[in-house]
């Protein structure tokens, strides 16, 4: 039997978000399902709700005064230090070293490993499979770009060389975007290719093109779908599995893809 | 500006250096909570530059490039107290001086008022609950991350934050036409 008053239950709902997940015999649950039951009560978590939602809406749209954007980029630094990830020689071998010894007793303890990303499917690899291990390989943050340019062009150069998709098939809005880098790496005995782009509208866009088919993946047009926190795009082309990332609605997607 | 001061941030890459032009694109908005907090425009601006300016020196230290924006939240918000702490004005309310604050709320107030209005309610809060309230409205991240970006536990942050919220209410509905406000929503007992 529920001890709780409105009061209470008004206390807990105030900072209550629309979606916020409410675990099953939390105090949110219970003052929700308060709310549910009290006519008095739902109008005003509908009154609260509203109101945050215009404030939300009102308080976003304020701009930033015009030309701070460029009084950010054009103040120079105020001195000059080497970056952290830049160790004396000794450290970075003492790293380098501790690395392979590192990846030595992984490998030990992962004896059929081909090197792949620690997000290999355990399964049979399907898109779903990919779509669910890249997006959540860009979550977790666990990819490293093995080199970085804005020039798209030397990125190729770079895959190319390095065995990746050096010639793959890349949106033309994506290429009118700013590159970041790349990294070329192996998914369950698939050779992968990362890209990943800036936008000043999404922040930040990857796209990973997988060499080969995957089963359930069929023709050209992008299947859209969440995965990770993450809007995804899955498609192929020429023998080649695309899987483009990027945070934004369905419509901006298709843009991105230039469909 | 140094040519190799252009890179992204949180990548370790083979210049080692940040992409700045992109990182403000998507991140000047910060400017917002800048001025939640300072109030002034003017110093909203110095705040803005300063925590680009620190990311420019110590961004380095960043490997996971999601964690730019709430970088840069934490360092206004530091920057700000710090600044407080040398004006001798400075003093902050204590939660225990606040009572009870729910209050009813119209759900027209707030439409009625622009953003800059609403914007100035959530600036003259209390210090206390102005920073929890303006990253509970200006973005989106969970109460966790906002202890995280203040460096205060998460009981402290749903604290503050149902309070400055109903201060805020108050506020605005006293900012509102008088007129304009009958949709109140009341709980018997406390109607007149």
């Amino acid at each position: 039997m529920s001890t709780m008053d409105r009061d209470q239950a008004r206390r807990i709902l105030i900072t209550y978000r629309l979606g916020e997940a409410a675990p099953h015999g939390s105090e949110l649950a219970e003052a929700l399902a308060m709310a549910d039951r009290d006519p008095e009560l739902s109008a005003w978590l509908e009154a609260q709700l509203r109101f945050d939602r215009t404030v939300r809406s009102r308080v976003r749209s304020v701009a930033p005064p015009s030309h701070l954007r460029e009084a950010i980029l054009s103040q120079p630094p105020r001195r000059s230090r080497r970056p952290r990830w830049a160790p004396p020689l000794g450290w970075a071998l003492a790293a380098a070293l501790a690395l392979m010894s590192g990846t030595a007793v992984w490998l030990s303890y992962n004896p059929g490993s081909d090197g792949s990303s620690p997000q290999s499917a355990s399964g049979p690899a399907t898109g779903e499979s990919f779509r669910k291990a890249m997006a959540t390989m860009l979550t977790d943050g666990v990819y490293s770009l093995q080199v970085q340019s804005r020039s798209l062009e030397e990125l190729r150069r770079f895959i190319a060389a390095n065995g990746g998709a050096g010639n793959a098939a890349i949106p033309s809005s994506l290429e009118a975007l700013n590159s970041l880098g790349c990294q070329v790496f192996s998914w369950n005995g698939h050779q992968a290719t990362l890209i990943c782009f800036t936008s000043s509208t999404h922040g930040y866009v990857h796209l990973v093109i997988l060499e080969g088919s995957l089963p359930d993946v069929q023709g050209n047009a992008p299947v859209l779908a969440q995965a990770a926190g993450w809007n995804t795009a899955l498609w192929q082309e020429s023998g080649r599995t695309y899987l483009l990332c990027a945070r934004g609605t369905d419509p901006e997607l298709h843009t991105l893809i230039g469909g | 500006m140094r040519a190799d001061w252009k890179r992204p941030p949180g990548l370790v890459m083979s210049d080692n250096t940040f992409d700045m032009t992109a990182v403000v694109d998507a991140h000047y908005g910060v400017y917002r909570f800048a001025l939640s907090l300072a109030r002034e425009p003017a110093d909203a601006f110095d705040l803005t530059q300063e925590a680009f300016l620190r990311l420019t020196e110590n961004g380095h230290r960043l490997r996971d490039v999601r964690k730019i924006k709430a970088w840069l939240l934490t360092t206004v918000y530091r920057e700000f107290l710090r600044g407080r702490r040398r004006d001798a004005r400075y003093s902050m309310t204590t939660l225990e001086d606040v009572e009870s604050e729910l209050t009813d709320v119209s759900p027209i107030v707030a439409e009625q008022l622009d953003g800059a209005t609403v914007l100035q309610a959530l600036a003259d809060l209390d210090e206390v609950f102005r920073a929890p309230v303006a990253l509970f409205y200006l973005e989106d991240y969970s109460y966790a991350e906002i202890g995280e970006i203040l460096g205060i536990p998460v009981g402290t942050v749903m604290s503050r934050l149902s309070r400055g919220k109903a201060r805020l209410q108050r506020a605005l509905t006293q900012l509102a036409p008088p007129n304009d406000a009958p949709n109140v929503i009341r709980f018997p007992s406390q109607a007149a």
